[in-house]
């Protein structure tokens, strides 16, 4: 599912206040630790609440490529399967390779609690 | 309209801006005006008899373009919005929402993408190198008529499209008559001849598509045609208005970009000379120059599609908002100390080619073209200056567009 982009959206219902915590390598190879709310996308969590620099231009809509992040092998299987829509963006990607992943597709949730993460460098 | 004037003047009546769009007053000094508007909240101006809310902060423009719900680029057709249908009639890119919006977007991405920015690059080279040949004959040249307007035309009609010069000499002239239709006032009609150079293109389009079906190559429009052949068709007018968004919208956009690129350059000698002494700045330097300079202040329109407020202004359902992100950029919560221009500076989140859904699908085709185009004037002509140093740029094209109209040069 498309999501249009949000600022860091605060989230009603029971996973109010809920959080995920990602851990970020950016591309100076520095980590960082990036709590996404439930229900908040990862792209959001990154661009807005953490301030690392990643473009996102197109707001969460799969065109842009532009928060393409790799993620680590272990934390993979727990995470939702790309749609077609994701797929073929990250296919015309030239830095793309096993564990590419849109981070506007990815939202806070159980399945990205714990999840390392690198940013993909700059098209 | 009077009544909507009226209900704003009475609710908001310090906030109007005695302004004309696209006037030789606001283009005089064209940058201190988009730096005032950079930091005040949206305001309201009277275009035709008809109030219009401009946004210049980042965060305001930001807002608007990111929520295509509450601001859509569906403009209805009435009286009073002929000025905004500056296609008449194609249903490009730029104005339309939605799944159709996603379903034509994803058709052309694929063409736009990094990996087919990399098949590009060598054909680009070649025309730009074929451009310096032109200009070393010459000695003295316009960096618009020479080079800027001419990178495009070469880099997307030719090499990407693979059209015909009399082909490419069709999309110019509409590239030339848009203009027009952005000063068509209420209740008018767009002039004939730009009508005429509109059904030129439609045949011209046509013919292409219908040559390159019956002989398929590896060039965009094949590429497209095959998609659009394939289980998820799509109609003959949806290729047509892709065609269209590509050959003329793109054509234009892109000239007057890199138009500001040589301007904003050749303008600041000390800022040439750090690019000429580490050509390895050409991709922040074309950043930075796009902020500084992109090819106009505002956007596609946006109608309000209910009653909302943004950055603390009232917004009434069917107003039209106008964004700029040329203001934008020179927000200074953003970019601080924005009207200095430093090819260092290596700016984050430019608002140059937009933003959200509507953000521009060729901005890697024109960066990429754009950086050759730059490297290789360096490169060829290390001593190359505007021809008077105190230059200053005539601005021409649609409202809301920063055409330079000259850009008299020299190759050393």
């Amino acid at each position: 599912m498309m999501t249009t982009d949000a600022r860091p959206a605060s989230v009603d219902g029971p996973d109010a206040g809920q959080r995920a915590t990602v851990e970020v390598t950016d591309r100076e190879g520095r980590p960082h630790v990036v709590e996404v709310l439930y229900g908040e996308t990862l792209m959001s969590a990154l661009k807005y609440r953490a301030q690392l620099n990643i473009e996102a231009t197109c707001g969460g809509n799969a065109i842009c490529g532009t928060c393409h992040v790799y993620v680590d092998e272990e934390s993979r299987a727990a995470l939702a399967t790309p749609s077609e829509d994701e797929v073929d963006l990250l296919d015309q990607l030239i830095h793309a390779k096993d564990g590419s992943r849109l981070a506007c597709q990815l939202t806070g949730g159980p399945s990205l609690v714990d999840v390392h993460i690198t940013l993909a460098p700059h098209e | 309209m009077s009544v909507l004037l009226d209900a704003l003047a009475e609710r908001d009546p310090e906030n109007f801006e005695n302004l004309e769009l696209g006037s030789d007053d606001m283009l005089a000094d064209v940058q201190q005006t988009l730096a005032g508007w950079a930091t005040r909240r949206p305001f309201y101006v009277v275009d035709d008899g008809m109030p219009l809310a401009i946004c210049g902060r980042y965060a305001d423009v930001h807002e608007v373009l990111m929520d295509t719900k509450r601001f859509s680029t569906l403009i209805p057709k009435k009286v009073g919005h002929e000025k905004f249908d500056k296609f008449v009639g194609v249903q490009t890119l730029a104005q339309m929402d939605g799944e159709a919006h996603m379903r034509m977007r994803r058709l052309m991405n694929p063409a736009f993408s990094p990996k087919a920015m990399l098949r590009l690059e060598a054909g680009v080279g070649r025309v730009i190198d074929g451009m310096l040949d032109d200009i070393e004959r010459k000695r003295r040249f316009d960096g618009m008529a020479d080079y800027a307007n001419r990178l495009l035309d070469g880099a997307l009609l030719t090499v990407m499209l693979r059209l015909e010069e009399e082909q490419r000499s069709i999309f110019r002239r509409m590239h030339e008559l848009i203009p027009l239709t952005t000063r068509v006032k209420a209740g008018e009609s767009v002039p004939d001849v730009v009508v005429q150079a509109f059904d030129a293109a439609r045949r011209t389009i046509q013919a292409v598509v219908d040559e390159r079906r019956a002989n398929p190559g590896e060039d965009f429009i094949s590429d497209l045609l095959a998609a659009s052949d394939g289980d998820d068709r799509f109609s003959d007018k949806e290729v047509f208005d892709v065609l269209f968004t590509v050959c003329v919208a793109a054509l234009s956009g892109t000239a007057r970009a890199m138009g500001g690129v040589l301007y904003s350059l050749y303008c600041h000698p000390d800022q040439l000379e750090e690019l000429r002494r580490d050509l390895t700045l050409v991709p922040l330097a074309i950043e930075e120059c796009v902020r500084y300079h992109r090819g106009g202040y505002l956007l596609f329109p946006r109608i309000a599609t209910e009653d909302t407020e943004i950055g603390g202004t009232f917004i009434p359902e069917g107003m039209i908002v106008r964004v700029s992100q040329q203001a934008a950029n020179y927000d200074p919560t953003m970019f601080p100390d924005p009207l200095r221009f430093d090819v260092r500076r290596d700016p984050k989140r430019i608002m140059s080619f937009g933003m959200g859904p509507h953000q521009c699908v060729g901005n890697r085709l024109a960066r990429m073209a754009m950086q050759q185009a730059l490297t290789k004037l360096v490169e060829r002509f290390p001593d190359a200056r505007l021809e008077d140093g105190q230059f200053r740029a005539r601005y021409g094209g649609a409202i809301g567009e920063l055409k330079i109209l000259e850009l008299p040069m020299v190759t050393g």
